[in-house]
């Protein structure tokens, strides 16, 4: 364990650094690309150590959801604002974790952060239908009477994509609605399933003729499913075209493989489920290594439950970006 | 057993119950030089019976037309061409770096971005084929890279084209750590 340890904290170290660099340099050093490019690919890789180890995240402000594409807007793609939306749930995170499992909605700090969650959900579900509208038709479904034997299909229904951007925007669509759908399920069991609804409607469009006329078959609708297992099996679907397709990846994914640790994270205790996971990441030899193996340590933080019963699990040492100086030091 | 070339079935096929498919074999042309293969020496040649083939053969195409360097030739001068190739490769971190990740390995975003992909593509070869001795190297050069990163972050003023270094290098960490036996963030956690 002893270079385990140095190998993650070299790992931290360059994070620190990520952190310190950016937060010196401020959000408008990086309006040109391809720092641009560099800074989202940054901000993933931090959200990603700031979700571990439950520690806001200061890139959260406003300013650095913004400043950076000010200069030029079209560098702002459905991904980026996907991110914008993940980089809150650090900080959501943290303060449930600093709540307390005492505590119930009759607390102020407990029904803000209520509210906190469900603005997300709505901004994503907004996303979702916006997505829908602009690409829907780029996404189709094609039916199939059998399955060929022992291959990495499932379903009779096979998703296939014009674009590889839009499948890996889907997949990061549902990891992001897991870690929301689970806050709202801890925060409130009881009433979350409302919740899910009442954004679901909050976000649909305002126009009724577009709203009765789009179907999202066979994907969900915001709001359609309340279960971490769709959203973990939509990812699914949506990757089993993926594996087939990697050398489409043209274009920029900060978080290839995140989605799909995800996924696993949900379905672990489903072997259906998990064979044809890792039969589909075993289609690559570069995706392979990641579900098995010694390779499993980049899923061995998904791959547990802890993730989506945060108050599980209290950090330590190395598993946190930021020491307390540091967090002092990045104003958070 | 050599056949008879019997006609229409040689003894060969009729003892072992096979259909005589004849004696006409298509004949395959190996082009087996270093020098660029030109129209001409594509063709058939016409100069001598030996070679020629009847007009309905075609040429079928394999492996040994393509130019090929001759053994005896060193490619040492291309390895890191190499290491940079196979490391593009990975569709994972090509997605991650895609603006940023082949400028910097194309020596476009300055000299310690460069040296971090070539720690980075040479690290990742050896390991993968299992050349400890490349892979060490890589591992050394990304060693040489921190240092250097440590003093220009030493700097007063920030400098925020260190990102891209930082970015490869941190991959370069992550590749190690993907190597340990031990999922250190699930037992860290829990």
């Amino acid at each position: 364990m002893q270079g385990s340890q140095s190998d993650l904290t070299g790992s931290v170290f360059h994070m620190r650094g990520l952190a310190r660099l950016l937060h010196m340099c401020g959000p408008t050093a990086f309006q040109e690309q391809p720092l641009l490019n560099a800074f989202e690919a940054a901000r993933a890789i931090m959200v990603i150590g700031a979700l571990i180890g439950k520690q806001r995240l200061f890139l959260d402000a406003e300013q650095w959801r913004t400043v950076p594409w000010k200069l030029n807007t079209l560098f702002k793609t459905p991904q980026s604002e996907l991110i914008d939306i993940l980089v809150m749930i650090p900080g959501i995170l943290h303060d449930h974790a600093s709540l307390g499992t005492s505590s119930s909605l009759d607390d102020p700090s407990f029904r803000t952060l209520l509210e906190r969650v469900q603005t997300q959900l709505v901004i994503l579900y907004k996303w979702r239908w916006g997505w829908h509208i602009r690409y829907g038709h780029e996404v189709v479904f094609e039916t199939v009477n059998q399955l060929p034997p022992s291959s990495t299909f499932r379903f009779n229904n096979q998703l296939h994509f014009s674009r590889f951007v839009l499948a890996s925007e889907l997949m990061l669509y549902n990891a992001i609605l897991i870690w929301l759908l689970a806050l709202l399920y801890k925060i409130d069991p009881i009433g979350a399933i409302s919740h899910v609804e009442a954004c679901a409607i909050a976000a649909m469009p305002t126009d009724d003729t577009r709203r009765r006329d789009e179907t999202f078959a066979p994907l969900h609708q915001p709001g359609a499913t309340t279960t971490l297992r769709d959203a973990a099996l939509e990812i699914c679907q949506t990757f089993e075209w993926v594996s087939r397709h990697h050398e489409r990846s043209k274009e920029s994914t900060f978080l290839y493989l995140f989605p799909v640790g995800m996924a696993m994270a949900v379905l672990q205790d489903d072997s259906v489920s998990m064979t044809w996971i890792r039969a589909l990441l075993d289609v690559s030899p570069v995706t392979a290594s990641y579900s098995q193996g010694s390779n499993q340590t980049r899923f061995g933080f998904y791959l547990n439950s802890e993730p989506l019963a945060p108050e599980r699990i209290q950090p330590q040492g190395t598993a946190q970006l930021f020491s307390r100086q540091d967090m002092q030091q990045l104003g958070t | 057993m050599l056949s008879d070339e019997g006609k229409p079935d040689c003894l060969r096929c009729l003892k072992g119950g096979f259909k005589c498919l004849g004696y006409e074999r298509e004949r395959l042309w190996r082009i087996a030089t270093t020098a660029p293969v030109s129209e001409k020496a594509n063709s058939v040649p016409q100069d001598n019976n030996e070679y020629v083939v009847a007009s309905s053969q075609k040429l079928v195409p394999s492996r040994s037309q393509l130019p090929a360097p001759p053994q005896e030739m060193s490619l040492v001068a291309f390895q890191e061409n190499i290491y940079h190739s196979f490391m593009f490769a990975n569709h994972v971190w090509r997605s991650q770096g895609y603006l940023w990740l082949e400028p910097a390995a194309a020596g476009k975003l300055g000299q310690l971005s460069l040296d971090a992909t070539k720690a980075l593509s040479q690290a990742n070869f050896g390991r993968s084929y299992h050349q400890s001795t490349i892979e060490v190297q890589g591992i050394g050069l990304y060693g040489q890279c921190l240092k250097t990163l440590a003093g220009n972050l030493a700097s007063v003023k920030p400098n925020p084209n260190l990102l891209i270094p930082i970015l490869v290098l941190l991959t370069h960490s992550v590749r190690i750590i993907l190597q340990l036996e031990s999922a250190v963030f699930r037992t860290s956690l829990t």
